[in-house]
């Protein structure tokens, strides 16, 4: 026999988005709207020359990449059941190109560009010709290139990906470059545009091999876009987020083409309205797989139907029952709280605690353990009294202008849910894509004695309820 | 060449510490009925970790807590005999890294191992929120997705609980794909290290090292320093600190690194100030040692309010008949000694003595310390005739109290040897001298630099004396062991040097 567990140990990696094979749809759980469902509508809806500007939130983890990954395969092949066209999905992850504490627009249009052209090539759909950005790019390629590189001549696009990545590492080729470039900004902007009409033209052109569709359009997803922590010239974090998301937005909606934005979800939370105006759309927020009950109670019997599905999926064809004994699957399932990338750590450090299956409740808790320590170090003074009100708060709302409640969120010790039809939600927007989340303390945390103290506290201050 | 005998030098707070027990409870946020709480130990998360190990296949993140670095040794040379024969790469990170991928990726020796463990950054990542901006954990945030091209071998970070936070806090997207935190707690017997290897002997004890070793030791505790230092501010035993720093010190000192010395000092009088409020003896203590070194480095304009200061807070803390008082006027007395304010410091001694005698009766050891300075002031004041039997006296207390072996009779007999010669009786100095040598090579090994000092001693005098065949070898000797022990550009060195070149020119003439 081989060993299963070992097995399920490397399906299990926290930092390998699901593959195809593994993706779960877990969407009746996660505010009943699937992010491919969702954006598949508004791209049917959606009439050129309007784009779809879509934007797309979560928690660190919660598996935004995995969404985007599935969305982009789905774009590329969708059922053959559903009137949808193919559309080519260019997936770029801004940790490829860009040094998260130094950006400026001009590297994000760059990037954009290089990911284009290597698209394009990927496919075989082609190679964009001496365009604007070529001659642009012959002009700082001296900056980043080798001499060798610089003789054999001109930079051609399709190419030119792994090279323009290189500038995230070289600060001083980056200042030149954007020295160089900056001052064109608004030509840029325009011949960006020409580049994907020259991508449009080709893909018209393109014969597509055999069983295959053509493609009828492009959609550019920019991930990790939301990583982003400082814009040069500005401060890092809150600041440098305005700058890029609300104060460039006229920049980054002029693209003509489909785009998903990810934006930071403390972001989302403490400046929704302005996304909204800026972007046109209400945000959407992948939460947290829906285990709990909005009064805290666990479980919430299909959110857990749907871990144990992700975790199946993870296992093949060993039911992770005979691998698990019942009480540490349901305390894994239980103290991750929805959050996939936590749920694959812990399942993974259980596994190590465990020799021959089945994996026992002492593993699983011996999994925790070292993350138990970890946040009840780093939580700071001031959170517990507020996760202590979260708690008591029959809403689970969180003030969207709090900062530490924005810290609290980044730090995932408070969650994000999103009930679906199935609840009885006391609150609703007039959009579908923008339903009001509530929010939990990660259970976790509850434990703690610190948690408790403040719960304490906050009890013993407020007034008892009167009897009737 | 006069040698002026001890000044009762104070190495302070040597005394054993009892200090609080640290709770090594892992769960420490928990109460035992939580339903978090699980007992857990070493020998099950190595176990664990080796595992883990095992079993991940290319690049997973690790993290394993340890916060004492014979924990982190023990660990890891545990782990890896479970791994077997399985390679472990091994980067331990000395100096200050902005990039580890690019360092792991540059000391890839194209072998892939089974794991790559890295460790030593808290020796010099900075403390608290600054180690959160720190370009190393930053780039770790940056460069999570790129790992796994770069490393085909899981990465273990041994890391002590504040770094794994900055980590958290700094990095927290990298920290987020982490498949595991281990942790390792250190013994009893591995807490107690820390307390023991700071408990010496006294600064002569440590002069007699060999220089090699001496700066072995005081490597050891600047890690260990360093170590202490990058803890966060309540694991800190400000007790364990002290003892470091004193040690530190004291190496330093006889190092002849008065520059490293004295920043320590400063900071242990800072400590001692802010713990115990500016008029405590503890303050004094910390003045005292302080003055000592700035005398020794000829600063005695700045070492004089000091020790003016330490002589006031002992008289008012234990009153002006307490025999700590007399170390203190004893030792300012010193100083107006080097000062030329012999006047000055005639009456100090005159009362240290006093006190002494008081104190101890007339026979007392400690009593020969102020009898023997008070002689050596008054050959200053070319009253040598007075000095001769108080010398004496000093002589023959330590004799009889210590006996005639010991090394604190070795410095009177010098003494009273440069008396002798100053009073051109070099045939009486001469066998004072060779006996205090004989009972300094046998006190301290024929290595040390007191037994150079000797050396130098005898030899000036055979010079003086003309016998420049038998001079030679001993300033040789005494120049040999003071390049070895105090090292090459040490004052002493170069005066043996210069008096080596001088007995070799009348030789060649």
């Amino acid at each position: 026999m081989t060993d299963k567990l070992t097995e399920l140990y490397n399906a299990c990696h926290p930092l390998v988005p699901a593959s195809p094979a593994q993706y779960v749809d877990c969407s009746r759980v996660r505010g009943d709207h699937a992010l491919t469902t969702e954006f598949q509508s508004q791209l049917d809806r959606a009439q050129a020359p309007h784009y779809l500007r879509f934007l797309f939130s979560g928690h660190i983890g919660c598996g935004k990449s995995s969404e985007l990954r599935h969305l982009a395969e789905t774009l590329e092949n969708p059922a053959p059941a559903r009137p949808h066209k193919r559309h080519l999905a260019i997936l770029l992850d801004a940790s490829e190109y860009l040094d998260d504490y130094d950006v400026t627009p001009t590297d994000i249009l760059l990037a954009i560009v290089a990911e284009v052209a290597a698209a394009l090539r990927e496919k075989g759909i082609g190679d964009l010709k001496d365009n604007y950005f070529v001659k642009r790019f012959n002009e700082v390629k001296e900056f980043f290139l080798t001499e060798v590189e610089i003789c054999e001549g001109e930079l051609a696009l399709g190419g030119a990906k792994a090279k323009i990545q290189r500038l995230q590492k070289d600060p001083e080729a980056r200042k030149k470059v954007r020295e160089k470039l900056q001052p064109q900004m608004t030509a840029l902007l325009s011949e960006i545009n020409t580049v994907f009409a020259e991508a449009r033209l080709l893909m018209g052109q393109w014969k597509p091999p055999k069983g295959q569709d053509a493609f009828s359009d492009m959609v550019l997803i920019l991930d990790n876009l939301e990583k982003i922590k400082r814009i040069a010239g500005h401060e890092e974090g809150a600041a440098s987020q305005k700058e890029l998301f609300i104060e460039r937005a006229p920049q980054l909606t002029s693209l003509e083409v489909h785009v998903i934005y990810t934006v930071p979800l403390r972001f989302v939370r403490s400046d929704g309205p302005q996304l909204l105006a800026a972007y046109g759309t209400a945000p959407f927020v992948l939460p947290m797989i829906k285990v709990i009950h909005r009064d805290g109670a666990y479980p919430y019997a299909d959110g857990v139907a749907c871990l144990r599905e992700v975790l199946q999926k993870r296992a093949g064809d060993a039911p992770i029952d005979s691998l698990f004994d019942a009480d540490a699957l349901d305390w894994l399932f239980r103290y991750s709280a929805g959050h996939v990338r936590d749920l694959m750590g812990f399942v993974q450090q259980a596994i190590s605690y465990t020799g021959e299956p089945p994996v026992t409740l002492d593993a699983a808790k011996r999994a925790l353990r070292r993350t138990v320590s970890l946040f009840s170090t780093s939580i700071p003074d001031s959170h517990w009294p507020k996760l202590a009100r979260l708690e008591r708060s029959p809403q689970r709302c969180i003030p969207s202008d709090d900062r530490d409640c924005q810290v609290m969120l980044e730090q995932v010790t408070v969650l994000e849910y999103i009930d679906g039809e199935d609840a009885d939600r006391t609150v609703t927007d007039e959009t579908f894509s923008n339903p009001v989340p509530w929010y939990a303390v990660n259970p976790i945390v509850r434990e703690l004695r610190e948690f408790k103290a403040a719960i304490a506290d906050l009890d013993r201050d407020r007034p008892k309820a009167s009897a009737p | 060449m006069s040698e002026k005998a001890a000044s009762s030098e104070e190495s302070a707070s040597r005394r054993g510490v009892a200090s609080g027990e640290e709770n090594g409870a892992p769960n420490d946020s928990l109460s035992p009925d939580d339903p978090l709480a699980v007992a857990s130990d070493d020998a099950s998360e190595i176990e664990a970790l080796a595992r883990a190990l095992r079993r991940a296949e290319g690049f997973s993140l690790f993290f394993a807590v340890c916060d004492n670095n014979a924990v982190r040794d023990r660990a890891i040379s545990d782990v890896k005999e479970r791994l077997g024969d399985s390679l472990v790469r091994e980067l331990a990170v000395r100096e200050p890294v902005d990039n580890l991928l690019d360092l792991a990726r540059q000391t890839d020796e194209g072998v892939s191992p089974r794991a790559l463990f890295v460790y030593g950054m808290e020796g010099w990542l900075p403390a608290g929120d600054e180690a959160e901006k720190s370009p190393f954990v930053v780039n770790l945030n940056e460069t999570r997705n790129q790992w796994p091209n770069a490393l085909s071998s899981p990465l273990v970070l041994w890391v002590p609980s504040h770094v794994l936070r900055s980590i958290a806090h700094g990095a927290p997207d990298f920290c987020s794909v982490r498949s595991g935190i281990y942790a390792f707690e250190a013994t009893a017997e591995e807490r107690d290290q820390i307390r023991t290897i700071t408990i010496e002997a006294d600064l002569a004890a440590i002069a007699g090292l060999p220089h090699e070793e001496k700066l072995e030791r005081v490597t050891t505790l600047e890690d260990l320093l360093k170590q202490h230092e990058s803890l966060p501010e309540e694991k800190r035993d400000p007790q364990v600190e002290e003892r470091l720093l004193q040690s530190c010190a004291d190496f330093y000192y006889v190092l002849a690194r008065y520059d490293v010395a004295e920043p320590l000092l400063r900071r242990l009088l800072e400590m001692a100030e802010a713990s115990h409020g500016p008029d405590h003896p503890e303050v004094g203590v910390r003045l005292n040692n302080l003055a000592q070194l700035l005398k020794t480095t000829n600063r005695l304009a700045e070492a004089e309010p000091l020790m003016r200061r330490a002589l006031e807070i002992d008289e008012a803390a234990l009153g002006p008949e307490h025999p700590k008082v007399a170390i203190r006027l004893n030792n300012l007395a010193s100083l107006l000694h080097d000062t030329n304010r012999l006047a000055e410091a005639e009456p100090l001694m005159r009362r240290a003595l006093k006190i002494d005698e008081a104190a101890f009766g007339t026979n007392h050891p400690e009593v020969a310390i102020p009898l023997n300075n008070l002689a050596l002031l008054l050959c200053d004041t070319n009253r040598l005739a007075e000095a001769e039997p108080l010398m004496r006296r000093a002589l023959g207390i330590g004799e009889a109290a210590l006996g005639p072996e010991h090394p604190n009779v070795a410095k009177v007999l010098n003494n009273l040897a440069t008396l002798l010669y100053d009073t051109n009786r070099l045939a009486e100095a001469e066998p004072l001298m060779r006996r205090a040598l004989e009972i300094d090579e046998a006190a301290f090994g024929i290595e040390h630099p007191e037994v150079a000092r000797d050396l130098s001693n005898l030899a000036q005098l055979l010079h003086d004396t003309n016998r420049l065949a038998e001079s030679e070898p001993l300033m040789r000797r005494a120049l040999a062991i003071f390049g070895k022990s105090c090292g090459p550009d040490h004052p002493q060195t170069q005066m043996a040097r210069k008096a080596l070149d001088t007995i070799l020119r009348q030789k060649a003439k």
